[in-house]
């Protein structure tokens, strides 16, 4: 997962609390000491219990369908291996004000989009039809209109404008809203059993 | 997945620390990336030292930083990582930078404090 790790006017420097919480890693700050829960990005104890990090949007994926679509992207020097960690192990997760959805990386490779709605907000997990290694959650609200996305030989298309879409960073590629881009929303991958253990209330995504 | 970790941790500590000590170092003052367990994160207040009620579910397992984070990551360009193009990594883009991280890296030192793009943040497994 990845956090911006300010809260208010505050950047927090954060280290390995050391300890598991639900049987997910825990964090520390170094001002106040706080304990953190990384999978809810919220202190749990300490000063600032109660505060919460934003959450942004990250990809699991493989280094060649990353270094693809960013070719200048800057690595991390160092060791990289493979994880033994495949995508569709995971669930897709948006969480939303009080609400949170999960989706099965195979059914949103299977479907290549899932039209939902979340937390009132109508969404969109996209699998990229050129790499299944690739994903995004967009919403599907632009401007007043609300999108619905289908892939359509290959390419990410609104059914009723017929406008197309980088399936990768949502901007228009053809079409009556060509000049808008699709806004990213914050997914990020979750192993199901911490799905299950820190969002009870959430609901995981199925046809019917 | 964490427990799977903190058991390897434990492992890794029986053999290490013997072998630091019988080499005469010791593992607090390496501050190379040769390994992730390290120790450090005395002195700050510590709710659970300090009797703080804590959640339930809530287990200590090792000490604060026992499994060091990165706090000072190094970058290379994508020419340079010397990865195998179907290693897994974790990718953030703020649409200007992007920056990957391995997960096979990630699993064994968990954190990586960074900033993307000026934006302060935290990278972790």
């Amino acid at each position: 997962m990845v956090h911006r790790r300010q809260v208010g006017s505050d950047t927090l420097i954060l280290g390995n609390q050391g300890a598991l919480f639900g049987n997910a890693m825990t964090w520390w700050d170094h001002d106040t000491g706080s304990v953190w829960s990384q999978p809810i990005g919220e202190a749990i104890a300490g000063p600032r219990k109660g505060q919460r990090l934003e959450t942004l949007p990250v990809e699991f994926t493989t280094w060649g369908a990353w270094k693809d679509a960013h070719p200048d992207t800057l690595a991390l020097q160092a060791d990289g291996k493979p994880s033994g960690f495949a995508l569709k192990d995971f669930l897709i997760v948006l969480s939303s004000g009080d609400d949170t959805r999960g989706w099965r990386v195979p059914d949103v490779q299977q479907h290549g989009v899932i039209n939902d709605v979340v937390d009132g907000q109508p969404v969109a997990v996209v699998s990229d039809p050129t790499n299944e290694q690739r994903w995004s959650v967009f919403s599907r609200q632009v401007g007043d209109t609300v999108v619905d996305l289908e892939i359509v030989s290959g390419t990410l298309q609104d059914s009723v404008t017929g406008t197309t879409f980088d399936p990768v960073r949502g901007f228009g590629t053809s079409g009556a809203l060509g000049d808008e881009t699709l806004e990213l929303l914050p997914g990020f991958t979750s192993f199901p059993d911490d799905f299950d253990t820190f969002w009870p209330d959430g609901s995981l995504w199925s046809v019917n | 997945m964490s427990v799977v970790i903190i058991a390897v941790f434990l492992l890794a500590l029986a053999i290490v620390v013997p072998v630091a000590w019988f080499f005469g170092r010791s593992s607090l003052s390496s501050s190379s990336m040769s390994s992730p367990f390290s120790g450090n994160g005395g002195g700050t207040y510590d709710p659970v030292k300090a009797g703080e009620e804590l959640p339930d579910g809530f287990r200590q397992i090792v000490p604060r930083d026992a499994i060091r984070p990165v706090y000072e990551p190094v970058f290379v360009p994508a020419d340079s990582a010397g990865w195998d193009d179907n290693i897994e990594v974790i990718g953030v883009f703020s649409g200007i930078e992007a920056k990957a991280y391995p997960i096979s890296f990630l699993t064994r030192w968990e954190m990586v404090v960074d900033e993307l793009d000026g934006l302060p943040i935290l990278v972790s497994w």
